[in-house]
């Protein structure tokens, strides 16, 4: 049977453990609250950007170099995003597209450098090209790292010719690594893939760029999520 | 109710007489063990346990909640006959793993149907699935929601069900999470293992959407 001296022990224990729960969690407080106070002195257009994109998933083989998936690409280009334009839509009426108009300022791929690219684009909530288009401002640099989109005659769609000026080629990114985002305060968003990294420039993931920067894991080898 | 095990020398009482140093450290370890112990009652009770469960829904990583468990789908584009039922897969085990989950096939594809699973045919996309919430309602849940399942990069039945039990389960809100279907990229790139399954803890979170 337990004797008082145990109790006595286990009281002291159970102080020693609430002080501590205590000072543990009054710790982890203050530290989301610097957290919060944090993210509402960042909170800007990226912000917003990175949370339309929420509802947006797709499982791939990551790349492991800029490299790598310039190969895998068509066309790799920098710039902005100038306008958001109404896209193509799936032959069961049920979802549509929109188009980034992007104002190439480097193409680092092809031999003739287009002006302007059009990159179709799914996005979660089916939003309309005027409410996407204010997460863009002109200063905003964005990469691409583009396939051509899929045309009619491999997927089921109303109207093949909508979401850019005629003749000129639709684009999709290859895949979630295909799309970068250059943030303020040296942050580097991959909207697709929901992920932000902070202190990167948007030229290190571009190539001739042999290999990511350390911060931005590669898929197996270190992240093994 | 929390129980805690104590370790085994503290549940038992010991037959033999110890010696007297013997006496004093077990006295410490049982000291040390008791405030363990309570510690992790006492922490485990009042610490929040902030992203302690990978297997939750929602989130940046999870897909958009759905509106209910009703899941009605339907099929965008030809599946070829040899791959139909694997790309179905992941709704029927969505229905077979959880509880209030249950799939029902119709024939068109409505504005009120939960679920459009759509065949893509393309070589040059590097993705083995996508999927997409269409349509939210007021409260932030998803109404309708869209998976692709791209054919060239799908060579296995077993890659066909993986990725199909991964995006159908996006489908039921469910985040990115190791050792089941539902592991980031959609297989573990570690270990190149394709997961059919849910873990138990997403099930638990599929039954309660929350």
């Amino acid at each position: 049977m337990p004797t008082s001296s145990y109790f006595r022990r286990a009281a002291i224990g159970l102080g020693v453990a609430l002080a501590t729960a205590g000072g543990l969690s009054s710790c982890q407080q203050g530290d989301s609250a610097d957290q919060s106070k944090e993210v509402v002195a960042e909170s800007d257009t990226t912000e917003d950007l990175k949370q339309m994109f929420e509802g947006l998933h797709a499982s791939y083989d990551p790349a492991p170099s800029p490299d790598a998936l310039a190969e895998q690409s068509d066309l790799v280009v920098s710039g902005s995003v100038v306008d958001v334009i109404p896209g193509r839509t799936y032959d069961d009426g049920l979802s549509r597209t929109v188009t980034f108009v992007v104002q190439v300022g480097d193409e680092l791929t092809a031999a003739d450098q287009p002006e302007q690219a059009y990159v179709e684009m799914w996005i979660p909530g089916s939003l309309p090209p005027e409410e996407v288009q204010r997460y863009f401002p002109p200063d905003l640099p964005v990469s691409f790292f583009l396939i051509e989109a899929p045309t009619a005659e491999e997927i089921s769609v109303d109207d093949e010719r909508a979401g850019r000026p005629e003749g000129a080629p639709l684009y999709m990114p290859v895949s979630p690594q295909g799309f970068w985002v250059g943030a303020p305060q040296g942050r580097l968003l991959m909207p697709l893939d929901h992920q932000e990294f902070p202190d990167v420039d948007i030229s290190e993931v571009l190539p001739p760029a042999s290999e990511y920067p350390p911060s931005v894991l590669v898929p197996g080898e270190g992240d093994g999520k | 109710m929390v129980s805690v095990e104590l370790p085994e020398e503290l549940s038992k009482r010991s037959i033999r007489r110890p010696r007297k140093g013997m006496l004093r450290q077990s006295a410490a370890r049982r000291r040390i063990a008791v405030v363990l112990a309570l510690m992790a009652l006492v922490t485990g009770a009042v610490m929040p346990s902030a992203g302690a469960d990978p297997y939750n829904i929602g989130g940046s990583e999870g897909g958009r909640v759905p509106d209910n468990w009703d899941h009605t789908f339907c099929i965008s584009g030809t599946f070829p006959s040899s791959v139909f039922w694997h790309a179905v897969y992941g709704m029927a085990n969505m229905d077979d793993q959880s509880g209030p989950f249950y799939d029902t096939h119709v024939g068109n594809c409505t504005s009120t149907t939960d679920v459009i699973i759509t065949y893509a045919n393309d070589s040059s996309w590097s993705a083995y699935g996508q999927y997409v919430c269409d349509d939210f309602n007021s409260a932030g849940e998803c109404e309708q929601a869209r998976i692709w399942l791209n054919d060239p990069r799908l060579t296995y039945d077993y890659q066909w069900k993986s990725i199909s039990c991964h995006e159908t389960g996006h489908t039921g809100g469910l985040t990115h999470s190791p050792n089941s279907c539902m592991t980031k990229y959609g297989y573990d790139v570690t270990t190149a293992y394709w997961f059919l399954l849910y873990h138990q803890d997403h099930v638990n979170h599929l039954n309660c959407r929350c």
